[in-house]
């Protein structure tokens, strides 16, 4: 398995970080023998850095929803803020924001002189062209979630009004005015993630798709060419921030089935995601040991169940569920060095995330019980149900569990279009890891379980959880918001989702490139790396 | 899904029986789609085709191929590209497998599935194909536990792989104290690169062999004259040793540590020798041995650290052994197919936890373990000129008509709601564990010494 990017924001298996090849799952992992080839450093006019990445699904920041995708649109198109490093919010192409009406209106102001890389204006027209694309009723951005508490969009993407004018989004030559149905407490947050990023009229006015190198960027770089194996980027010379310090980046596609490490020790790569397997012995290597970096991921892992059909539209099922397994227990003996086992569906360090164990009660007792009480006394009358794994590590022991305490027969599945079944037809049971747009509880919440969110992928709905949700939104302070607390309460009795693991990952960095660190959402900004 | 799609067309034909209107406006409840088998074709390192025809109706969501791979506990789904109109429809699927993707002797069940649009599923009848490697017109001989596929060599070659693989099923299942019922498949190679074809571009250079023990097979590289070569007496010992380990630990919640698995491999197959005494005693001396827990998972590349990690994981278990008695192995063993954590494993078995069974060892070689190289944090790199200054506080409302500028002044002046997000990372860091032990329980592959 080679390393792909961590998905982000969005749908992300940790298996998905590797080239794997889910048909077959027998990808056989390489440890090409070796001569330690120390990294060199390299000469100081070094212009070009290599990558290995992931093939992306779509370069369209609107199209694009997993965190491998993301981290090209995000070199290509620049949203308006940024989070940097240490996980503050950033102007990017807005050098500031007003807010206003009791948080309900945000006025971006764009800095002067933005230009796309072909040399055209980028003004707020632009930003409000490229945000509609999001929530295009004929082909809405699977994280329009985001953007639904601004005025008018749930509307507008559904069709029932078609006058763009009604969105409360509006531009006046750099000013781009967001009205807002809610006290908007992290809308500029949220607009940070590559799915904000704008694209040229070409795109948005013009119908243009986003291909390799076919439209002009607002991002730090521009597709410069592409192959079977390579994309190569080149820098922006017209980026709001100036040209960034590496003139190429080649994002490597495929190393041929070897593995990253080899890939690394070979100084074909000088950055790649590894395997928290390898990266035991590579932190008591004399010269592997220095470059390994440890990749923070604001991410969750969680299971899921559809709830709008049976058996997981009983409550009761999906209380015995998880009364019957040990979740805690089994995330233990499932973490690998770079994953804790959760205890809610927030990541821990993320305001929110609240105080305590949000997972269901362990009481197979209890568990048998309700299953009997919804017709299901042993497990019988329930047919084998279809547990659509997505590489998570535990499946087979949750399947384990669920069977001796339950009765139940659970057949494990791995679809080669794992994410487009979630969205348009979910298994009775099905996980997912998700991995943060924006540091906010909401993202974890009210995104993937809210009432209609494009992002529920079980369709779990509970006046409850988005009362708690509105109310957890509307306070000045996310950190103490008691709104979240209760939602997360809604989630652990009604058990829509389990939550599982949080964790990221390990990378290997050469020791000369500066900057190539995370900051938790799952991206790497090359406009920020640079030689030594 | 089945059952529930099976009860509405039964309802469906009894209105019929009564309504006879509804025979004329519901054909579509009235015919059931219908997929048949897949007929399925290998080509050896290229790929396997699956084919089949089905007859579609309106209710038709999706088609797609179930394979369930032997060894496999997870089935993989596949959506099948075809038109979705009712009426006859021709299905294919191809499964490619270039080298290293498929090992042969695979066995691989394949069915047809209808999803149709209420989300109930029709599914075909399974066909079973075994991916085999057609290079070679095999030969077999059965041992009591092994049966050797092999090529070259003779029926006196094939015995002799056959004792020598039944002679170390026996070692070891004493030692584990398991019982090997189900037949192991141990195909020999006579020509390196076909080998290599098998173990794909990432293995390394010097594999003589490899287990497979989701499929419970052997594959080994063995010209026809070196059968009684020592290394091969080593190598078929080795590898099998991982089949019968991989049985008796085998659970679903945790997989042993690398070192471990090796260790009782190089034990049972060369013993503790001198030069895995000396690769210990010098690495000792030099400060250079790498803890336990580095060798959860992988072992490094470089072969000096490779030959080391097996010193190490066999010094380990003969430390095991020799204080503990070969009693522990078992009761380690059991223990593990029990699926507990690492160290209950070994407080069960020994009465110490895996740290202070590792203490004990360093102890025992005069050895300490000095601090990693790593993880660093990456050296800081270029960011834009308004980036500096304090923190612009996601999440946090300003007042009415504040003004937040890049510098990040938050001048709502209440003081009120402000979240330091700089805590963040350090946060995120505070839990996640700094453990360098990463076992991979995907991760079968053994790989000999050469």
């Amino acid at each position: 398995m080679t390393p792909n990017r961590i998905q982000r924001g969005r749908p992300y298996t940790p298996a998905m970080r590797r080239l794997v090849c889910v048909a077959l799952l027998l990808a056989v992992v390489g440890l090409a023998v070796g001569r330690h080839v120390a990294p060199v450093a390299q000469a100081a006019a070094r212009d070009a850095v290599s990558i290995l990445v992931g093939p992306p699904t779509s370069l369209d920041p609107a199209v694009e929803s997993d965190v491998g995708s993301a981290f090209f649109s995000s070199q290509l198109f620049e949203p308006l803020t940024a989070f940097d490093l240490s996980l503050t919010l950033r102007p990017a192409l807005a050098r500031s924001w007003d807010i206003a009406g009791d948080g309900r209106r945000i006025i971006f102001h764009l800095r002067a002189g933005l230009v796309f890389s072909d040399g055209s204006s980028l003004t707020g027209a632009d930003v409000v062209g490229s945000w509609l694309r999001v929530i295009n009723p004929r082909a809405p951005s699977q994280l329009a979630s985001l953007f639904m508490d601004v005025h008018g969009a749930a509307d507008y993407m559904a069709g029932r009004t078609t006058d763009p004018a009604n969105v409360g989004l509006s531009a006046t030559g750099l000013d781009v005015t967001v009205d807002l149905d809610r006290p908007g407490a992290d809308f500029p947050s949220i607009v940070a993630s590559p799915t904000f990023g704008i694209v040229p009229p070409a795109v948005w006015r013009d119908g243009a798709t986003v291909g390799l190198g076919t439209v002009a960027s607002s991002g730090g770089y521009t597709v410069a060419g592409s192959s079977a194996t390579e994309i190569t980027l080149k820098a922006n010379s017209h980026y709001w921030a100036g040209t960034p310090a590496i003139g190429t980046a080649r994002l490597v596609l495929s190393i041929a089935g070897r593995s990253p490490v080899a890939a690394f020790e070979a100084g074909d790569v000088d950055y790649t995601d590894i395997s928290s397997a390898d990266a035991g012995w590579i932190a008591y290597d004399p010269v592997l040991g220095p470059q390994l970096r440890r990749v923070q991921a604001l991410a969750l892992s969680y299971l899921g169940f559809t709830t709008d059909r049976p058996p997981f539209n009983d409550v009761r099922v999906r209380q015995a569920f998880g009364a019957a397994v040990d979740w805690t227990r089994i995330s233990t003996l499932a973490a690998g060095s770079d994953q804790v086992p959760a205890e809610g569906m927030v990541p821990p360090g993320i305001p929110g995330a609240g105080d305590g164990n949000f997972l269901p009660t362990h009481d197979p007792d209890l568990a048998r019980r309700l299953l009997a009480e919804a017709g299901y006394p042993g497990g019988v009358g329930l047919p084998p149900i279809q547990f659509a794994a997505g590489g998570l590590g535990p499946a087979e022991a949750i399947a384990a569990d669920l069977e001796r305490e339950l009765g139940v027969t659970i057949k494990l599945e791995e679809y080669d279009d794992h994410f487009g079944h979630l969205q348009t037809d979910p298994a009775p049971m099905w996980s997912l890891t998700w991995i943060a747009d924006y540091p906010g509880a909401n993202d974890f919440l009210g995104v993937l379980l809210g009432t209609g969110s494009t992002n529920n992928y079980g369709h779990w709905s509970s006046p409850a959880f988005d009362s708690a949700i509105t109310d957890a939104l509307a306070t000045r302070d996310p950190a103490a918001a008691e709104g979240f607390t209760r939602a997360l309460k809604a989630v652990r009795d009604d058990v829509p989702v389990v939550p599982l693991l949080n964790g990221g990952g390990w990378a290997l960095s050469h020791g000369t490139l500066l900057g190539a660190d995370e900051n938790g959402l799952g991206i790497l900004r090359l406009a920020g790396l640079a030689w030594k | 899904m089945e059952m529930t799609r099976g009860r509405r067309r039964f309802l469906a034909l009894g209105f019929a029986a009564v309504a006879a209107v509804l025979m004329s406006v519901s054909p579509t409840l009235a015919a059931s789609p219908v997929v048949g088998a897949p007929n399925a074709s290998v080509k050896f390192l290229s790929a396997v085709t699956f084919t089949g025809t089905a007859t579609l109706t309106s209710d038709v969501a999706r088609v797609e191929l179930v394979l369930d791979l032997e060894g496999s506990t997870r089935s993989v789904v596949a959506d099948v590209n075809v038109a979705l109109k009712p009426g006859p429809a021709d299905l294919s699927y191809v499964l490619e497998s270039p080298s290293g993707a498929l090992v042969p002797g695979t066995a691989i069940s394949a069915s047809f599935r209808l999803v149709l649009k209420d989300g109930s599923t029709v599914a075909g009848p399974v066909t079973t194909v075994h991916y085999t490697d057609t290079r070679y017109l095999w030969q077999t001989v059965s041992g009591e536990f092994v049966r050797v596929y092999y090529t070259e060599g003779g029926a006196a070659f094939g015995r002799r792989a056959a004792t020598i693989g039944d002679d170390a099923i026996r070692q070891v299942s004493a030692l584990l104290g398991v019982t090997e019922t189900a037949p192991i498949k141990f195909y020999i190679y006579a020509d390196r690169t076909a080998f290599y074809d098998v173990l794909g571009p990432a293995a390394r250079e010097n594999v003589g062999g490899e287990a497979h023990p989701e499929i419970r097979t052997l594959f080994a590289n063995i010209g026809p004259d070196a059968i009684n070569d020592p290394w091969v007496g080593v190598v078929i010992p080795h590898e099998l040793t991982h089949l019968v380990f991989d049985t008796a630990v085998k659970n679903p919640y945790h997989y042993p540590p690398r070192w471990l698995n090796e260790g009782i491999a190089v034990y049972l197959s060369e013993s503790y020798g001198n030069s895995d005494r000396s690769a210990m005693a010098d690495a000792a001396r030099k400060g250079t041995l790498m803890p336990l827990e580095a060798l959860t998972g992988e072992f490094p590349t470089a072969r000096d650290g490779f030959l080391l990690a097996y010193s190490e994981s066999v010094s380990a278990v003969s430390f095991l052994v020799d204080h503990y008695g070969r009693g522990a192995m078992a009761a380690l063993a059991r223990a593990y197919a029990g699926g507990v954590t690492d160290d209950e494993a070994f407080k069960a078995a020994l009465g110490t936890g895996l740290v202070g069974f590792e203490d004990a060892w360093l102890k025992a070689n005069g050895a300490t373990v000095l601090p990693p190289y790593g993880p660093e944090n990456a050296p800081a790199g270029p960011a834009p000129s308004d980036w500096a200054g304090a923190p612009l506080r996601p999440g946090m409302i300003p007042a009415e008509r504040s003004s937040i500028s890049p510098a990040g002044t938050n001048d709502d002046g209440t003081g009120n709601g402000d979240r330091d997000t700089t805590g963040l990372i350090p946060g995120i860091l505070a839990v996640i564990v700094v453990g360098v032990a990463g076992g991979l329980l995907a991760r079968r592959l053994r790989r000999a010494r050469s």
